[in-house]
């Protein structure tokens, strides 16, 4: 949980595009990892989870093909998350992170960057969304 | 949803032949020339039956010695019948000018006998049960065979193979005893005329040999061959049907059985084009793998409620193992299909969306199994619409509802099966093809490429595409404890299990001419045909046709002094490359550390 209130803190404090782009590479990455952790934990979530696990991967990918993203290696490290405390709290923590993440990437597509960073953005914040929706307590 | 099958055409095929058979009515020339001209036809489509099973000309059952005897018989039966097509071709066309005009044509005159109408409408019933045959078999670029639904297999197997021509000899007899009846007639009105009546009397002699050929080679036919044969579908593909709220259980489990008739199709018809097809993409695989992963955990939880059913005794009785090893196999399904959603973690490829066939179908699929298991017509994988697992008399109330279930079940899987192995052939393709790339960042620190994407990594391809071999034989288990499940519980999709056995029986011929056997229609290399059995005994069905002996039978040459040159060609050609390959000098080893480096962005 302190993951993902971290990843949510960077997020929000990303100075530019680049730090952004990066900060939600490693937020996503932290997604589909605890989503794929939790699959388990409730056989009626099963879906949610590893569908938001999917989604998040994709925003990845999206990211990826956006121009501004550094092109240092990414670190790879964190990719098995350790999860604690209730899944409903876990769920609602990673849907809130996800909304985040959506606004984030939608703001970004109004500011002056390269077409194909906004393009990427556009296209990530989409996937993200999806993400938002599968682990939301009241999507209907 | 029940789409026409073979059995529905040739079953209408029996009754008007059994009708015209009768002779009712009062018999005139005009009449009987009509009879001729449909039974003609019937003939030379008996005589399409007969190429279809035993694709091979007269020339190859005199000179090749490996034929086995029921194909020499088939071919002998077809030449019989083409001559009794045209004898009586020939007999009508001659008796015409003798008759009024309105005995010609297609058109049932008001004069003539209810036969004539009857052995017209046979004909049209037997043309539309090869053509529904025909419709599971497609032809290549190169003309080779191309089998384009799971039946394919199924209509060249054995014991179809053997029905059909059972059923063959049973209408080449009938049709015989008509025409020696129609012979003999003495018409009122104006007199048969003799070419006519000599015709008939000749069909008669053939159609008798064409029978007593195919009955001397056919033993009893096995019902389950016969109903295997009946119950083969007309290829096609049905409308989608996506899930709408509310749908009963019986909308349920036509809706899951909808999606998987057009899944089994459209996943075979597509596997080949992956190395270039824009549309297969690497999200259409990634969705469609985590579809089935919630497929076949939504399929687990059924099962073991269904296992758990206070009635299941008298629903199913005996039935618990079967459910016992069913679940357990949709389990090692579910776990295998799991490992392939991770192996796609940021994995594309050149194009983007989900573009890729059935996409949508697999996620009816899942959708409509867990509105049965959460019994909520409503429900998605959203954590918002979530509900607890409904209980046992909720997924099934009755043992109409517990075997609908199961069918459910078993098309599922049925499908899936076919998802995973097109989806590991086309995987494998798009690997080898260079289709699928990786983020450069997520390469490690050694490589240096100046783009945003990289080929991906081989480790990781093949990490990718064992991943589905695991699914590949996963779901092949899960399928055979779920087609014993079907067949206790005499789910109408048990004939799938049946199709499938029999599809893995020696098959007996190609259907097309062209030789060359079967081809994977995913770009692989042709399918081993192995021999038929007959009398216990090994007996190869043919020996294969070389390249240009393929190449001049597909051209279709009618002299069968080019078609033997041709395998003379070949066979020298084999024998030279053979002395090539015994004479060559064999290639020095190559020493370790040879110095070469491998460039730095070459994926490794």
């Amino acid at each position: 949980m302190d993951e993902i209130r971290a990843a949510r803190h960077r997020v929000e404090s990303a100075g530019d595009l680049a730090g952004l782009l990066d900060a939600g590479w490693d937020a996503l990455g932290l997604i589909a990892s605890v989503c794929r952790a939790c699959e388990k934990r409730a056989d009626e979530l099963f879906g949610a989870f590893m569908l938001a696990s999917v989604a998040a991967d994709e925003a990845r990918l999206a990211l990826a093909s956006a121009p501004s993203m550094p092109s240092s290696p990414a670190d790879l490290a964190g990719e098995e998350a350790r999860v604690d405390g209730p899944v409903e709290a876990v769920a609602d923590a990673v849907s809130d992170l996800a909304q985040v993440l959506a606004s984030s990437f939608i703001a970004a597509t109004a500011g002056p960057a390269d077409p194909a960073d906004q393009a990427a953005c556009r296209e990530a914040a989409t996937a993200v969304s999806r993400v938002a929706v599968l682990l939301s307590r009241d999507a209907r | 949803m029940n789409p026409v099958t073979f059995g529905d055409l040739i079953g209408q095929a029996r009754e008007h032949l059994a009708e015209a058979g009768r002779l009712d009515g009062k018999l005139d020339s005009t009449s009987v020339l009509g009879a001729a001209e449909a039974m003609a036809r019937i003939a030379r489509t008996l005589s399409r039956y007969l190429a279809d099973a035993a694709p091979f000309g007269v020339v190859e059952t005199l000179v090749n010695p490996a034929l086995a005897d029921w194909a020499r018989a088939a071919v002998d039966a077809r030449q019989a019948m083409r001559t009794a097509a045209a004898t009586l071709h020939r007999s009508t066309r001659s008796a015409e000018p003798e008759l009024p005009a309105e005995g010609s044509g297609e058109a049932v005159p008001e004069t003539a006998a209810p036969a004539v109408g009857h052995l017209r409408a046979a004909s049209v019933a037997l043309s539309a049960g090869r053509d529904l045959l025909q419709s599971h078999v497609g032809v290549g670029v190169d003309r080779e065979r191309l089998d384009l639904s799971q039946w394919a297999p199924v209509a060249g197997s054995a014991s179809v193979v053997e029905a059909i021509l059972a059923e063959t000899a049973g209408w080449s007899r009938d049709l015989a005893f008509l025409a020696g009846r129609l012979s003999l007639v003495s018409p009122a009105g104006a007199a048969l005329p003799v070419p006519l009546r000599d015709g008939l009397a000749s069909s008669c002699h053939w159609l008798l040999t064409a029978s007593s050929a195919l009955s001397a080679h056919s033993g009893d036919v096995s019902p389950a061959g016969m109903w295997l044969l009946e119950s083969i579908p007309v290829r096609q593909v049905p409308a989608r049907q996506p899930p709408a709220d509310g749908e009963s259980m019986a909308d349920l489990v036509d809706g899951v059985a909808r999606s998987a008739d057009r899944l089994r199709v459209i996943t075979r018809a597509w596997a080949g084009r992956s190395a270039w097809s824009p549309a297969m993409t690497a999200d259409s695989w990634r969705w469609t793998a985590s579809a089935a992963v919630v497929t076949c955990h939504i399929s687990s939880q059924i099962l073991g409620v269904l296992a758990a059913h206070p009635d299941l005794g008298t629903f199913l009785p005996g039935g618990g193992p079967l459910l016992a090893d069913a679940g357990e196999q949709a389990s090692r399904a579910w776990a295998a299909w799991r490992k392939v959603v991770p192996a796609w973690s940021l994995i594309t490829t050149d194009t983007g969306g989900l573009t890729g066939p059935g996409v949508a179908d697999v996620g009816d699929l899942a959708l409509r199994l867990g509105r049965i298991s959460f019994a909520d017509p409503r429900w998605t994988p959203n954590r918002a619409d979530r509900c607890a697992l409904a209980g046992p008399w909720q997924v099934a109330r009755d043992p109409v509802e517990f075997g609908a279930v199961i069918e459910a079940l078993h098309h599922a899987a049925d499908a899936l099966a076919c998802v995973a192995e097109a989806d590991h052939a086309a995987v494998e393709l798009a690997f080898r093809a260079g289709r699928l790339y990786q983020p450069t960042r997520t390469l490690p620190v050694r490589y240096d490429v100046p783009r945003k994407f990289s080929p991906l990594l081989a480790s990781r391809g093949a990490a990718l595409v064992g991943a589905y071999e695991d699914v590949v034989a996963a779901m092949s288990g899960t399928l055979a404890a779920l087609d014993a499940l079907a067949v206790a519980a005499q789910a109408p999709s048990q004939v799938q299990g049946a199709a499938r056995a029999a599809a893995r029986s020696p098959a007996v011929a190609v259907i097309l001419p062209g030789g060359g056997g079967p081809r994977r229609t995913d770009g692989r290399e042709p399918l081993h045909v192995p021999g038929r059995q007959e009398g216990g005994s090994q007996t190869p069905q043919s020996a294969p046709r070389g390249p240009l002996e393929r190449t001049v039978y597909a051209l279709r040459a009618g002299d069968p002094a080019i078609l033997l040159r041709a395998r003379a060609i070949d066979t020298a050609a084999n024998h030279v490359l053979h002395e090539a390959r015994t004479s060559a000098v064999p290639p020095r080893p190559t020493p370790p550390n040879t110095g070469r480096k491998v460039p730095s962005n070459i994926p490794g």
